[in-house]
């Protein structure tokens, strides 16, 4: 390769291999090729061969073999296949009640049997009698447009036997669209001056001149050069709302789709028209399941979400994966996350058909058909008992804080969520965010108006967005929630230490360039301050001096280790993940250059829970726990999927992460979680000083900026018992004022919860007597 | 030493460098694809015949692409090599990142939504992308230019990055493709036939290793009903209605033709309608076609290996990626493969899959007339 030269970047050789270059001779072809042969090229021009010479004897086998036999079948065959929709699988709460499960539904349909006119209008009559018969309603839309009138008749004789007069059923102008448009019948626009007749393909402004028209010329019921007619007016009026269906479906109807006629129809029905399929050719019939839910799911309505139609985005997303064009698919929630596991395959079934030449054409061998394959059940992490209790009292506390305003409470609490979660596992005990919807008016909207109503309302209403899940995706503002994860940066990066925590409350101080007040002694001030003090009491200053000398670098880097403004990875979709006051995101967040300055100030507001610190409460629950055990746990509301015959095909727990903090400094902190219960000065005393169980807890008060025309955010959290932690709660109340304000919801979930644990042999964890306390509680909190 | 490209046009005409062998048999096997979709769109397809002209009109555009590809320098190819390259991965990257933002846990999606075009699919981009710029590293090898280990480091970056973000895309196919693409250009390279026998058991572990760790469950049940059929009814379905068309074309083709119902027949499985319209004698044409196409393009590439090896091994690259979706497509409809959703080049239905063909057929005319330039 001596002589090889470098040209535009390109190394080439200056001798082409063949000697080809121009003016010497050219090497035989026969040669070229015999050097062709020789080179690895050819062994991989071998391979492709071999693989098309298969390919060519595969094609070739099944076309000059069996091309009699397939070709005979396929000119006659009336033989089709239908999907088999799949049964979704159910839903359940952690006890197995169920949530959500199908119901199968019959389903009578029109197909394509090759019949010809006169054929199809006889069979069409005869079903359309069958059925009313038997009271099924037929689905049908051409008496949107066209209706027979009996009002005028008298009905003595034969009642309704050819009477009735045809008016249409809408505006003229609607009626002119409804028959030029070209997917219904196309006629063309009268011009003026021209008259049109039953035999022409002009508009018929005139009802009765319509009805002939469909009568002689567009579905040639009756003849018009025959004398006397076939059918009367109703009969053939019955024929025609059945013609208008297949008209309108054509294409499809035509390319072997059924068209669906009748639905929720017995079994009885359905085994006596397959009974007679001589008699009602192309008519068949599909069990189909829809989704229903109980009436409890209105309870878990976040969690469990919903099912809808298939979006077109989500079906390009989903095709491969053998989702049909109308399939109904998860929409949100469990419904959602879990819809892999929900939906289930897909069956395919074989149907024959009558046709006009007799066939009984059993073209396909049963083998051929699958049965549906339901899908997989999800048994949630939520307790029925639970959940109620969450909801039930969230409605209320929000309602007796609208109810009761003052001067900080303007009255306009109208929104909240609640998490309660299981602080070993992760595992979610009640999730309920407000307001609500019930799942059940989105398979209902099809049937019942009122239920059409609401969805529209859920799906438009952009102020209370009913369909939001404020637990998950919802951003807000932690306040003083937030300074326990002050406290834990402090101690971690040694600014204070567990033993050596005190702070002096001037009243008021300039710190970080910038004057602050403590909110409850602006003028004394609350004097020298232990950590635990500081947490029971919420004093800012404390904390404003605490997180300034900590550094923001420091909180945010411990705020995160505790789970805040970080993805928990909970198992339902739109989670939010919030945002965590630091030098970056303050930096990105905003685009004047003037906003994107860290301030020492701005470490003063987040060290209180304010600045731009935004988290999801889920966070807030998962933080919680995480300050309770030590560890950051992955919540979750799904705990199985499991077959029809309970076996379990995967459980989803994860084990809890632990978090590099000294036990000494995550007790320092607890202890100032719990003496604001059992602190008479502490902010959640009132309420929970005389619960009966110790419990540990921080309020927080939320600012939102909009403090001049709305109150601000109220929240809470708390974990319990306090000395060995089993369930932590996070929650919120949109302008709620006070977090204190919303302690009453965990209150009432602390105490169902404890209702509910029993030590194995049965006996109550709680110490006794606590039981019946318990329960006298729980009768004045429902009274 | 022959100056490159315009310039040498000047002394051959353009239609005498021009490589009909390959030109033409791809022409004919569109001319083909256009008839038999012609007539399975006509009956019942929503948008006949808009849908139709579409796909006529990218078989033009496409030609278009390719001849003026033909007419580029080999330096100019060059750069092309690396803006397709690096344009096909910033696709990659917005997919996944559009992925993220659109849809929750339930698998990605390979489709990119683009304005004008429609949807498309990077990754097709990509396969030619990286025959051409790993041609150039293979080359780099072959004349020293390169160590082997540092082209053995490059290849493995060229390669990785497309296939792992193609592997959080439901896209087994397409892997698949890559992977074949890379050995067939190592195999011409010249590995040792012991390397080859060992990386072909690396291979068989590799396999396992992904049936366990990597592959998605949908992924597997396409393999599954391959092996064993029945498991899945739609895809067993699929099979026998697909044998079952093809066979109802017999020896001339069934005039009526669409007796056989099968799924997306206009795409994947054209090849079943182009036997029901035209027989035994359209499909053994368009399979002459297709394979004669195959064959000479690398006849080309071997001519031309020791000259310019970057161009042959380019050729190979493509070769084998367009082989792979013939033989894969083909085999699946006959039942020797399994079920994958590759379409088949040139004839199935797909506006931008027809003109990222006709930009690969574009590159293997420009090489194979760099060679009929320098005679
Ligand atoms: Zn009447
Ligand atoms: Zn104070």
């Amino acid at each position: 390769m001596a002589n090889e030269i470098k040209t535009d970047g390109f190394y080439i050789f200056d001798q082409p291999h063949e000697g080809s270059i121009k003016g010497e001779e050219k090497p035989s072809l026969g040669k070229r090729f015999r050097q062709f042969l020789q080179s690895r090229y050819a062994v991989l021009a071998l391979i492709f061969l071999l693989a098309g010479a298969l390919i060519f004897y595969s094609t070739a086998i099944l076309q000059l073999q069996s091309s009699d036999v397939s070709t005979v079948a396929e000119t006659t065959g009336v033989s089709r296949q239908l999907t088999v929709k799949a049964a979704r699988g159910d839903i359940v709460d952690a006890t197995g009640l169920p949530l959500a499960y199908s119901i199968p539904v019959n389903n009578l349909m029109l197909t394509y049997a090759g019949l010809d006119n006169e054929k199809l209008n006889e069979m069409l009559l005869d079903l359309s009698l069958f059925l009313e018969e038997n009271n099924i309603d037929i689905i049908e839309n051409l008496t949107d447009y066209l209706v027979l009138d009996h009002s005028a008749c008298t009905h003595e004789e034969e009642a309704g036997v050819d009477c009735g007069v045809p008016v249409f059923a809408r505006e003229e102008i609607e009626i002119i669209d409804w028959q030029t448009h070209r997917n219904t019948f196309g006629l063309e626009k009268l011009s003026p001056g021209q008259i049109a007749g039953f035999a022409d393909r002009k508009v018929k402004t005139d009802p009765r001149l319509f009805f002939d028209y469909l009568l002689y010329t567009h579905y040639a019921i009756e003849n018009p050069e025959s004398d006397g007619l076939r059918y009367s007016r109703e009969d053939a009026f019955r024929i025609m709302k059945l013609r208008y269906m297949i008209m309108i479906n054509w294409w499809t109807f035509q390319n072997g789709t059924p068209i669906v006629i009748a639905t929720d129809v017995s079994d009885e029905i359905i085994s006596k028209i397959n009974e007679q399929n001589y008699r009602f050719m192309g008519v068949i019939s599909s069990r189909e399941y829809e989704r229903a839910y109980t009436s409890d799911a209105r309870t878990l309505s976040h969690v469990l979400g919903y099912v809808g139609r298939i979006t077109s985005a989500q079906y390009e997303n989903l095709r491969l994966q053998g989702y049909a064009a109308d399939a109904i698919i998860g929409q949100a929630g469990v419904e959602y996350s879990a819809e892999r596991y929900l939906a289930g395959q897909n069956g395919i079934k074989p149907y024959n058909i009558w046709s006009v030449a007799g066939e009984e054409g059993a073209f396909y061998s049963e083998s051929i058909g699958k049965d549906a394959i339901s899908g997989y059940n999800v048994r949630l992490t939520l307790d029925l008992r639970l959940q109620s209790a969450a909801v039930a009292s969230l409605r209320r506390v929000i309602e007796e804080i609208r109810n009761s305003p003052d001067n900080k409470n303007k009255g306009d609490a109208d929104a909240g969520a609640v998490v309660m979660l299981d602080v070993r596992t992760g595992e979610i005990l009640a999730l309920a965010s407000y307001p609500d919807y019930d799942p059940k008016d989105f398979i209902d909207q099809k049937t019942v108006p009122e239920a059409a109503e609401r969805v529209a309302a859920y799906l438009t209403d952009n102020i209370n967005k009913p369909l939001w899940n404020r637990a998950v995706q919802e951003i807000y503002a932690p306040g003083s929630t937030f300074k326990p994860a002050t406290a834990i940066a402090g101690l971690q990066s040694g600014s204070i230490t567990a033993s050596r925590n005190t702070i002096r409350c001037k009243g008021r101080e300039v710190i970080g360039e910038w004057p602050w007040r403590c909110l409850e002694y602006p003028n004394t001030g609350h004097g020298n301050l232990t950590l635990s003090e500081a947490l029971a009491t919420s004093c800012n200053m404390y904390f404003l001096n605490l997180g300034y000398t900590t550094g923001i670098n420091e909180i945010s880097y411990w705020g995160s280790k505790l789970g805040l403004g970080e993805i928990t990875g909970i198992d339902l979709p739109g989670e939010s993940r919030g945002i965590r006051a630091s030098r970056e995101v303050k930096r990105v967040l905003f685009s004047d250059p003037g906003d994107q300055i860290w301030f020492p100030a701005d470490t003063c507001q987040a060290a209180i829970g304010q600045s731009i610190n935004s988290f999801t409460i889920i966070q807030l629950a998962v933080y919680t726990a995480a300050l309770a055990t030590g560890k950051r746990v992955t919540p979750h509301t799904i705990s199985q999927i499991t077959r029809n015959d309970g076996t379990v095909i995967r459980s989803f727990a994860v084990d809890p992460e632990p978090i590099d903090i000294d036990e000494a400094n995550l007790l320092a902190v607890r202890r100032g979680m719990v003496r604001s219960v059992t602190d008479p000065k502490g902010t959640a005393y009132k309420t929970l000083h005389d619960f009966p169980i110790k419990v540990a807890a921080k309020t927080g008060t939320a600012e939102t900026g909009f403090e001049d025309r709305s109150s601000s955010n109220g929240l809470f959290i708390c974990y319990a018992p306090a000395d060995n932690p089993q369930v932590a709660i996070a929650q919120v109340v949109e302008k709620g004022a006070r977090g204190s304000n919303t302690i009453l919801i965990a209150r009432d979930l602390l105490t169902a919860y404890f209702q509910l644990v029993q030590a194995p042999n049965g006996d109550a964890v709680l110490p006794p007597g606590l039981v019946d306390d318990l329960q006298d509680d729980h009768l004045e909190n429902n009274s | 030493m022959a100056k490159p490209g315009i310039e040498r046009l000047k002394r051959i005409t353009y239609f005498a460098a021009m490589d009909y062998w390959l030109l033409v048999p791809v022409l004919l096997i569109s001319m083909i694809g256009l008839f038999v979709l012609n007539r399975v769109l006509s009956s019942g397809f929503d948008a006949y015949p808009m849908v139709f002209y579409k796909q006529a009109g990218a078989v033009l555009i496409g030609l278009l692409i390719a001849l003026t590809l033909s007419l580029v320098e080999v330096p100019t190819l060059n750069l092309i090599a690396w803006i397709i390259y690096g344009t096909s991965l910033l696709m990659l990257v917005w997919v996944l990142v559009d992925n993220f933002s659109m849809i929750g846990e339930w698998g990605a999606d390979s489709w990119l939504e683009l304005p004008l075009i429609g949807t498309f699919q990077p990754s097709e981009l990509a396969k030619i992308g990286l025959a051409m710029t790993s041609a150039q590293i293979f080359e780099g090898m072959t004349i020293g230019r390169l160590k082997k280990w540092q082209g053995g480091l490059s290849l493995a970056a060229l390669y990785g990055v497309p296939l792992l973000l193609i592997r959080e895309q439901p896209d087994l196919g397409t892997s698949m493709v890559i992977l074949f693409m890379l050995i067939c250009m190592i195999f011409v390279w010249g590995l040792r036939w012991r390397f080859i026998l060992l990386g072909i058991s690396g291979l068989v572990l590799a396999g396992v290793l992904a049936w366990l760790f990597l592959l998605k469950d949908f992924q597997k049940s396409r393999i599954i009903t391959f092996l064993y059929p029945g498991h899945d009814p739609a895809a067993s379905y699929n099979l026998i209605q697909s044998k079952r068309a093809i066979a109802s074309g017999g020896l001339t083709g069934n005039l009526q033709g669409n007796l056989v119902h099968v799924p997306v027949k206009e795409s994947d499985f054209i090849f079943t309608a182009v036997s029901e319209h035209m027989g035994f004698i359209g499909t053994t044409a368009l399979l002459i076609l297709i394979f004669f196409f195959l064959a000479r393009s690398l006849y080309v590439a071997s001519k031309i290996r020791t000259w310019r090896p970057a161009l042959a091994y380019t050729m190979v690259g493509i070769t084998a990626f367009l082989a792979f979706h013939f033989i894969e497509n083909l085999g699946m409809c006959v039942g020797l493969l399994p079920i994958t959703g590759i379409p088949l080049p040139f004839v199935s239905l797909g506006g931008t899959a027809m003109i990222v063909n006709f930009l690969a057929l574009g590159v293997m005319l420009c090489i194979s007339m760099e060679r009929n330039l320098n005679k």
